[in-house]
């Protein structure tokens, strides 16, 4: 699959205002801690560029963390870089441009004072407004935050919107959830089991300021820093050692989450996973109009939906951009071309273009309105649209049918299923769309093997290419043999020569298959699946239901000559919880294909203009 | 990490004086480390880490913050020739980890067993 070059809707190439000077050459570094209205200590750490005269003022990014502000270098590599060698790419890009930087450990973490009970607590949301206040009162400061940040980051930097603080000029929420229940505990109502005890038990770790468990993840990283940055002026560590003190009595999700099995169930002090989630904080966020621009990947975990939700539902002027990377844009993540070994843009590449949305906010004429950039993998192009999905779209369905196939044509025979012993071992591996919530790189290339332990329905050759924008939907008439269960769909393509390259999957745990009735908390593309509790369906062994489910969003041309395929799973192992649990035999799961239950799945295709 | 190679020849200066049997390390950073210059456990720990000393040397530790020099000053020739010979491609070896840091450190999570705290 050959690259298109293209840019007339290319995110990081349409603004004309290209950065064309750099105003300074270094920046130096300050470690304090602000004290919040409560007394509880934040450390900050605050890069101004370098020879900055004491009348100039210059705007502000403000990154508030869970995963250290900054490091505690080991020596040598103390010697010859800064504290925030851990903030990639360099803060240099930033602060050469005029752009003042502020790191904070969120309270709770890293050399921070205080608790934590859970992540994004009203408490650590007001403190972005006490961190406002304190950045708007120095002398550098013309007035002016933007705020920013990838991942739990992200998502602060759109938190902080929810202050309404006159300050913040606008919000950059990069690879930032919309829905934790859906985008990251329990996509389709699976708990994904490794990412939460991964992440709880790294996040321990952090706030224990213990940095030993990455020379088992990452030793590199253990080899280079030995821990968070204590404050300036901390030299007999009696600070640090104080706040880490308090951090002991923090609580994980992980605790809370791994035995639950709904979304309205509730964690420690009486909170529910909604109650942090962006649509619970939508009216706030809203109130000052401020423009948010966000960029994800459609291959990044539920985040992708949670790009395409926050588009869809916040009033907000926004700059949504989804592209072909992985979580947090380090590494491609495009299984329809797998020769991509460089990330486009880079992140310097990236960042440098993010100064010139800065600046058009701060100095420009702003934005108005809502575009939305994506790229089409397989087509190797950026479009843009206003509004979601684009327009044009239709829905095309395809069947599934006898001998594994997928057919445009309802099934007619009376009878006709398929019988699939679900295989435990099935996975999707440790490079997929949910690990690289770790930032790691993904890597489907093993679908042609892994499809062998799956049900799999193939369509004949495409006549024309197909470009599929959009959310698939996917509709099984299944019976199980067991009281609980998942099923798990990738959707596919096949080349000529039977490589099989992944396209986007999505998931269901059987006992949340109802299709709600009620108003959702938010507008959805998608089914409606509550997955509360007075919800739940018990799985009677035997009887056939209707399970249907959108799968995560994606955009990808399949090019003429090639396949559909629809590969269905019950486990994949690396990432997800299993259902039933461990102990309780391996379920078969019977899937009607005849005249009266046609399971099928709707295909989101946008008609080519005989391109 | 961008030009970890020139950073570290141009910042980190390593000097044997087999005739005193002191080698120095010399750093030379516009911006002084007031109070986080380096510590002898620190010291030690570098020359474990990243040079691979698997013994307890006799040496003198003498760190001057100001001149931001490291002195190991020793009294057995056997001892100042071991530490001598780690130090001779230590900043080809911390050069190098910085490139794998850059690579990306992620190998490990492939084959990541089970895990706890």
């Amino acid at each position: 699959m050959v690259a298109i070059p293209n840019s007339e809707n290319n995110p990081f190439k349409v603004l004309d205002k290209a950065i064309d000077k750099t105003l300074y050459e270094d920046y130096t570094v300050s470690s304090i801690y602000i004290k919040m209205r409560d007394g509880v200590k934040i450390a900050s750490t605050i890069c101004i560029p370098k020879g900055l005269s004491p009348e100039k003022k210059i705007p502000t990014l403000l990154y508030q963390t869970r995963y250290w502000r900054a490091a505690d270098l080991r020596i040598p590599f103390r010697w010859v870089f800064k504290e925030t060698l851990i903030n990639l790419p360099t803060p240099r890009i930033f602060t050469n441009h005029g752009y003042a930087i502020v790191y904070t450990d969120v309270r709770g973490c890293g050399a921070s004072y205080g608790t934590r009970t859970y992540p994004f607590s009203k408490e650590e949301i007001k403190d972005g407004a006490d961190i406002a206040d304190w950045i708007i009162s120095q002398p550098w400061s013309d007035g002016n935050i933007v705020s920013n940040g990838i991942s739990y980051t992200g998502t602060t930097a759109e938190l902080l919107g929810v202050n309404n603080h006159p300050a913040v000029k606008a919000i950059m929420p990069g690879h930032g959830f919309w829905d934790p229940c859906t985008d990251v505990a329990f996509p389709g109502g699976c708990y994904d089991d490794s990412f939460m005890k991964l992440w709880s038990f790294l996040g321990k770790n952090l706030d224990n300021n213990n940095a030993k468990p990455f020379k088992q993840l990452m030793p590199i990283l253990w080899l280079i820093m030995k821990g968070v940055k204590p404050v300036d002026n901390d030299k007999d560590l009696s600070q640090i050692k104080e706040a880490v003190k308090q951090h002991s009595t923090n609580q994980y999700v992980s605790d809370h989450t791994k035995d639950r099995d709904f979304r309205d169930e509730l964690l420690p002090d009486g909170v529910g996973i909604d109650d942090f989630s962006i649509f619970h904080y939508k009216k706030e966020i809203e109130k000052l109009n401020i423009p948010i621009i966000g960029w994800c990947s459609w291959m990044d975990s539920g985040y992708v939906d949670a790009a395409i939700n926050r588009f869809i539902n916040m009033e907000n002027p926004q700059i949504c951009i989804i592209g072909d990377w992985n979580h947090g844009g380090m590494y491609p993540g495009n299984p329809l071309n797998p020769s991509k070994v460089e990330v486009s843009p880079t992140p310097e590449e990236r960042i440098t273009k993010w100064i010139d949305y800065f600046n058009k906010i701060l100095y420009g004429e702003g934005i108005q309105g809502k575009t939305l950039y994506y790229y089409t993998t397989g087509e190797e192009k950026w479009k843009k649209s206003q509004i979601w999905p684009p327009n044009g779209q239709k829905r095309q369905r395809w069947y599934l049918t006898e001998n594994n196939s997928l057919s445009t044509s309802r099934p007619e025979e009376k009878i006709g299923e398929d019988n699939y012993k679900v295989n435990f071992r099935a996975t999707t591996g440790r490079f997929n769309r949910w690990w690289t919530l770790l930032g790691l790189p993904i890597d489907y290339s093993n679908r042609t093997k892994a499809d062998k332990k799956l049900l799999t329905y193939t369509s004949p050759p495409l006549k024309e290419d197909m470009e599929i924008t959009g959310h698939p939907i996917i509709a099984l008439f299944l019976s199980s043999t067991h009281e609980d269960g998942a099923v798990h769909a990738y959707l596919e393509t096949v080349d000529e020569s039977g490589n099989v390259f992944f396209i986007t999957d999505g998931n269901l745990r059987l006992i949340h298959r109802k299709i709600s009735s009620e108003q959702p908390p938010y507008k959805t593309l998608i089914p409606y699946h509550s997955f509360k509790k007075k919800d739940s369906l018990p799985v009677v062994p035997g009887e056939i239901m209707e399970v249907k489910f959108g799968t995560r969003a994606t955009s990808a041309l399949i090019r003429k000559g090639n396949r559909l395929r629809i590969a269905i799973a019950g486990a994949d192992k690396d990432t997800f919880k299993q259902y039933p649990a461990e102990g309780k035999g391996k379920p078969t799961i019977t899937i009607s294909r005849n005249e009266s239950h046609a399971s099928y799945i709707d295909l989101p295709v946008i008609p080519r203009k005989n391109k | 990490m961008p030009h970890a190679k020139a950073l570290f020849e141009d910042s980190v200066q390593i000097k044997a004086n087999e005739k005193d049997l002191v080698i120095s390390i010399i750093v030379k950073s516009e911006n002084k480390l007031k109070g986080a210059f380096a510590n002898k456990t620190e010291v030690n720990d570098m020359l474990r880490m990243f040079g691979g000393l698997n013994e307890d040397i006799a040496m003198e530790i003498d760190i001057d913050e100001e001149s931001q020099k490291i002195d190991l000053k020793f009294q057995d020739k056997n001892n100042y020739i071991k530490v001598r010979d780690i130090l001779d491609n230590f900043l080809e070896r911390i050069i190098d980890i910085c490139n794998k840091a850059l690579a990306g450190d992620i190998s490990h999570f492939r084959d990541l067993g089970d895990f706890s705290d």
